[in-house]
């Protein structure tokens, strides 16, 4: 619930996680002065010293905002958006979404599926080569998926092995056609081929070398990998046989040369981008994007936002054991929360409220899903109901990342759930290692958290869906909470047998609003984020994708780099 | 202030160097009267009409001094500055006192004993201040708290036992270097010719070192110790950057300071008024320690 | 040469309690390196993880395997998965001590640089206003914390004046002028903090000696002041000083973690906190070892300058 959205604590676990666990965004409300507009999708694009005729040559520094620490083996990492940026450089995945939320055949030329969506062929581009020359072919693209199951001899993957269980084997048609057959109808499965970008297709040395996966970088991207050094710097050159061309017909990439630069300091990354020390950057502080618009002209800077396709700032509640078995406890702090006063006190207001946890040009996404409003004297009520039902006090410990930025939260939170009587004890973690294991120990009451970027909903089955009957705690690893509610694990299926959008569309809105009446986390605001660049950095949303469409201009799943370019002078 | 602008290669003034005043002077009373005040403060900070210092969501946010009646202004939180940098002195100078006396205690009795006998008892110890030194301190401390307080248990430590527990880890971790400093103190004296004659006078050696040799290594344990108090309450801050200093919403002056590392210019306020009450406290401490060391000015005339 | 050998013995006692200190220090830590590898996974896959990577085993057994590489020359790698090669700690510490000794070089020689000077004249002239004016002006640089003074710093040398680069390292090998670009802020940074203690604790030992009977001697004899100053009192009263020099080597190494990380120089303090954070027991115990072979090298050299300094300890 309530606050910001990121730290730098937060960070580092993000990169270790994969996902963002954060002190959730609280914040609700807009910049949108307008009543009651509060969950508007807002992309915000540069309108100074914009684009032109794209130019060759030039190389850039981008600023990250943390490193990446388990590698890049794209079957076993767990990449969070750092490294997401730098695996799109490198990597291209099969598909990839557009602006309108569909999804677009990429390195592959078709995805297809047969009539009840269990066999999908995909058929591939001709003449595509990795940056070691081998070519890209069905064999190659088949061991891949096979890796992601787990099946693949010396790959051990870990979450995708959760995301891909559906997927019965993959097999070779003809040396540019596989064909993956999944255990049941699995009519999303073209989007598990993009995997918010971090399902890339790896090459066939680097999927092979037992040992070095994780540093042996060989992707058909359109930068090759140069070097690694753990916390200074990625180096990337051009690919000088990409597969793609811009509009014009025109090879890409344009750049010569990309150097990503982690520097986990949100503040400290802005004055590096001011100074010239770095050339473009992405941040989600939203410290830094109240600095960005109000000094960007002044710094000779322009800025990119979105909150397109964001992930979801949450507090995320044990549902397994007191107080948040009990709904009258999740209602109560529900209803006790008051997430525009939050996003006053802690996101400078430019959070957007959340209703569930699908981000706003997600489908899915409700401007109104039911979830309980601030109603402190209906939180009195539910906190004497509690009471009087079990015979305890309602108090919980909230488990948070003891940054700034996570310790504002957690003191806002105490602050508001003491307004009706209910208290918090705070539970600061200096050290990732711990929290992670908080998180995962399903022993603490309440944890800060951030997750679900946007894409198609069925995407974030794995998080939430349990295989055995409740109410026995859900036997899913991911799914934090250990809830497991029949509801949910129902409508989760049905979306995911559901064959068209049209389908899908009111399966997900379902869920949406199942999520806000059972309450199994408490939701807070979308994630913003910016790209911010020197003013002669262009192109952060690319060309047109292969097929003319547009690429999305969501960011939180990184944006692509092979349109970037550097304007002379 | 001429003074000041001299060069360094300027003949000194002919004029005695080591002239004492024996009064306290101005500027040791102004530390006093700081150190007095700001400790009855602290002291009595619950009694003190002030606003809560954990509360302020409903109150203006981001005030700057003197704003709406607030004196210090409101942090980003709408807590009142004054009210949490006057409670986060119990909290700063509680753990500056505990770690300093901890670690001055032992490490100045180890120190002494380390020095004075020398020999395989002199190395032993030595070597063990070496290992405590040769870990990093910020790092040793930052362990130490997180290993003292397990954030496994749902149950979070209280409010004082945290304090303790930073305390104890900064005490720790400043233990070696109060030892060593006083080890080298300690042989530099016992090689006196004084203390060569009182052992000579077949003086007991523990009567030695506590008589001969230690009044003369107070002065430089003593400053080394007040250093020390400036070491702790910057330590303390060091900590709260990691987020392991007190709990929040408790305050703490580090704590007040690191909160801000992404504010510094969006509400100065918050970080400058713990930053002056640091400085003025350490400068305080520091004048004291003048004062102190003067009067101890023990050396052979006491013999 | 017997001096020289104890002291190698002495070295490898501390070096084995100072990592296995550690090592009982992070096993006290609540977390373990598997699931922070492997934070989406089933218990029995991080098991796969322990198993493979001697994390099943118990603390001794698993500090001898450690020590037992360590001391033949290799200093293992990262813990990373189930199969694959993590980081080697070599290759790391070989990028890492070099900027950790850099740093500490230049804030060490910086901060002598003025504290010297200042710490003989404020005792001098102690309760002058000099010294007093002196006083206020390192203790007011001392309670500013370090990341406000790096933020205006950046903000005024790398923004505003484009002067030094905010964040990165070269090495001198690549560029001179850029390493000293890059080192110039943090070095800065660091030294600031220092002078007001060196100078401190060089002027109180300088006060006692100023009132010694060989310096009251001296001025008898006519001697200029200057020369007592300089020659006959500062040598005797840098014992203090020298000492807290030498002492602060591991402070400094492991204090720089704030300014490593604030601008992005690297160094070992970085290197130890993220393996503290990520349960990376080898590496951990690997970097603490170094930074302790570097602190008692250095305080070797500090124990013989004392007895050039002060002949009277004889027998230390």
């Amino acid at each position: 619930m309530i606050t910001r959205t990121r730290t730098h604590r937060a960070k580092w676990i993000a990169g270790v996680l994969g996902l963002s666990l954060v002190a959730a965004a609280c914040g609700g409300g807009d910049d949108d002065p307008e009543p009651g507009a509060t969950n508007k999708p807002t992309v915000v694009e540069p309108d100074v010293g914009n684009e032109g005729d794209p130019v060759y040559g030039g190389e850039i520094r981008y600023g990250l905002e943390a490193d990446t620490t388990g590698g890049y083996c794209l079957p076993e990492a767990q990449l969070a958006i750092s490294g997401i940026q730098v695996a799109r450089t490198v990597y291209d995945t099969l598909t990839m979404p557009n602006a309108d939320g569909e999804i677009t055949p990429y390195l592959a030329e078709s995805v297809e599926s047969n009539a009840d969506f269990t066999e999908w062929t995909i058929k591939l581009r001709d003449g595509i080569t990795f940056h070691d020359g081998s070519p890209l072919d069905a064999d190659i693209v088949r061991d891949n998926i096979i890796s992601w199951t787990g099946a693949y001899e010396g790959r051990s993957p870990l979450l995708l092995a959760f995301v891909f269980s559906n997927v019965e084997t993959a097999e070779t048609v003809d040396p540019l056609t596989v064909k993956v057959i999944a255990k049941t109808p699995w009519p999303s499965f073209e989007w598990f081929l993009w995997g918010s970008s971090r399902f890339g297709i790896v090459g066939r040395a680097q999927l092979d070398d037992p040992e070095n996966c994780n540093t042996n970088l060989i992707g058909t991207g359109p930068f090759k990998f140069v070097e690694a050094v753990t916390n200074q710097r990625i180096v990337v050159e051009k690919n000088d046989d990409y597969w793609q061309v811009d509009a014009d017909g025109n090879p890409l990439p344009y750049l010569d040369k990309i150097t990503f630069v982690p520097q986990e300091g949100e503040a400290d990354r802005l004055t590096a981008l001011k100074a010239g020390d770095l050339d473009i950057m992405h941040t989600s502080s939203l410290n830094n994007i109240a600095d960005l618009r109000e000094t960007a002209e002044d710094s000779g800077l322009k800025f990119v936002e979105s909150n397109k396709f964001g992930e979801v700032g949450y507090l995320l509640l044990n549902g397994t054991i007191p107080p948040f078995d009990n709904i009258l406890a999740r209602q109560a702090v529900a209803h006790a929360q008051d997430r525009q006063l939050g996003n006053e006190t802690l996101s400078q207001g430019l959070s957007t409220l959340a209703q569930g946890p699908f981000a706003p040009g997600s489908p899915g996404f409700l401007e109104d899903a039911g979830y309980p409003e601030y109603d402190p004297e209906k939180a009195e009520e539910l906190v004497a109901q509690y009471e009087e039902e079990t015979g305890e006090k309602l108090a919980f410990t909230y488990t948070f990342s003891s940054d700034p930025e996570g310790v504002r939260t957690a003191e806002f939170l105490k602050e508001i759930m003491a307004e009706v009587g209910i208290e918090v004890s705070l539970n600061p973690v200096g050290d990732q290692s711990t929290l992670i294991n908080l998180a995962i120990g399903r022993a603490q009451q309440a944890i800060g958290w951030r997750n679900h970027p946007g894409g198609n909903p069925d995407l974030q089955y794995v998080w939430w869906h349990c295989d055995n009957d409740p109410p026995a705690a859900c036997d899913n690893p991911v799914n934090f909470g250990g809830w497991n509610d029949p509801e949910i694990n129902a409508l989760l299926e049905q979306g995911r047998a559901a064959a068209t959008a049209e389908e899908q569309l009111p399966i997900y809105e379902e869920l949406n609003r199942e999520f806000a009446k059972k309450l199994w986390n408490l939701w807070s605001g979308y994630t913003l984020w910016s790209i911010a660049q020197q003013t002669n950095v262009n192109g952060v949303f690319g060309p047109p994708l292969p097929n003319g469409d547009s690429y999305s201009d969501g960011l939180a799943t990184g944006h692509p780099t092979l349109g970037l370019w550097v304007a002379e002078g | 202030m001429s003074d000041a602008a001299a060069p360094l290669s300027a003949e000194p003034v002919n004029e005695d160097p080591v002239v004492y005043k024996k009064g306290l002077g101005i500027t040791a009373w102004l530390g006093i009267v700081w150190l007095g005040f700001i400790s009855v403060a602290a002291i009595l900070a619950p009694f003190l009409p002030l606003d809560d210092p954990n509360k302020g969501i409903r109150n203006p946010k981001k005030l700057s001094y003197f704003q709406e009646g607030f004196i210090f202004g409101t942090d980003e939180g709408g807590r009142d500055v004054l009210s949490r940098v006057i409670n986060g002195g119990s909290a700063s100078l509680t753990i500056a006192l505990i770690s300093i006396t901890f670690g001055t205690l032992v490490g100045g009795l180890v120190g002494l004993i380390a020095g004075y006998f020398g020999g395989k008892i002199g190395a032993v110890l030595s070597s063990i201040f070496d290992i405590l030194l040769a870990f990093p301190p910020l790092l040793l401390a930052l362990t130490l708290v997180s290993v003292l307080s397990p954030a496994t248990e749902t149950e979070p430590p209280t409010r004082f036992e945290r304090i303790l527990i930073v305390a104890l880890a900064v005490g720790l971790v400043s233990i070696p270097i109060l030892a060593r400093i006083t080890r080298a103190n300690t042989l530099q004296w016992s090689q006196r010719e004084f203390v060569m004659a009182a052992r000579a006078q077949g003086a007991k050696p523990l009567s030695v070192m506590f008589r001969e040799v230690l009044p003369n290594v107070v002065p430089a344990m003593l400053s080394i110790a007040l250093l020390g108090v400036a070491t702790v309450i910057i330590t303390e801050g060091g900590l709260a950057l990691f987020g392991l200093s007190v709990i929040p919403p408790d305050p703490s002056w580090g704590s007040m300071v690191a909160s801000q590392i992404d504010d510094l210019n969006i509400t100065p306020h918050v970080w400058i008024v713990p930053s002056v009450i640091i400085f003025l406290t350490v400068m305080s401490l520091n004048l004291l320690g003048d004062v102190v060391r003067d009067r101890f000015s023990v050396r052979e005339a006491a013999i | 040469m017997r001096t020289l050998l104890r002291r190698l013995a002495q070295v490898i006692v501390v070096l084995v309690v100072v990592t296995f200190f550690t090592a009982m220090l992070t096993d006290l830590l609540p977390g373990d390196p598997a699931t922070t590898i492997a934070p989406f996974a089933t218990e029995e896959q991080r098991d796969e993880i322990r198993e493979a990577l001697g994390l099943d085993k118990s603390l001794v057994p698993r500090y001898l395997d450690w020590a037992g590489n360590f001391f033949t020359g290799d200093m293992g790698e990262y813990y990373a998965g189930a199969g694959v090669k993590g980081d080697d700690v070599f290759a790391r510490a070989k990028d890492s001590v070099p900027r950790s000794l850099l740093l500490v070089l230049y804030v060490q020689v910086l901060t002598l640089l003025f504290a010297i000077p200042l710490g003989v004249l404020t005792a001098y002239k102690a309760g002058s206003t000099f010294d007093r004016s002196a006083n206020g002006i390192v203790f007011a640089l001392v309670a500013l914390p370090t990341f406000v003074f790096a933020a205006i710093l950046k903000f005024w040398l790398g923004v505003r004046l484009d002067l030094l680069p905010t964040i990165g390292y070269v090495s001198p090998g690549l560029s001179l002028v850029e390493h000293m670009k890059t080192m110039a802020m943090p070095v800065i940074v660091i030294t600031v903090g220092q002078v007001a203690i060196y100078s401190r604790l060089l002027r109180s030992d300088m006060v006692a000696t100023l009132q010694e009977d060989f310096i009251l001697m001296a001025k008898a004899k006519g001697i200029p002041n200057r020369r007592i100053l300089w020659r006959h009192a500062l040598r005797p009263s840098s014992l203090t000083l020298l000492t807290v020099a030498g002492l602060n080597i591991g402070a400094l190494i492991g204090g720089a973690l704030i300014v490593e990380r604030i601008f992005t120089t690297g160094g070992l303090g970085s290197q130890i906190f993220d393996a503290i954070n990520r349960r990376q027991y080898v590496p951990l115990q690997s970097f603490i070892a170094i930074v302790a072979v570097l602190y008692v090298a250095v305080n070797f050299f500090v124990d013989i300058l004392y007895r050039v300094l002060d002949p009277r300890i004889r027998n230390v």
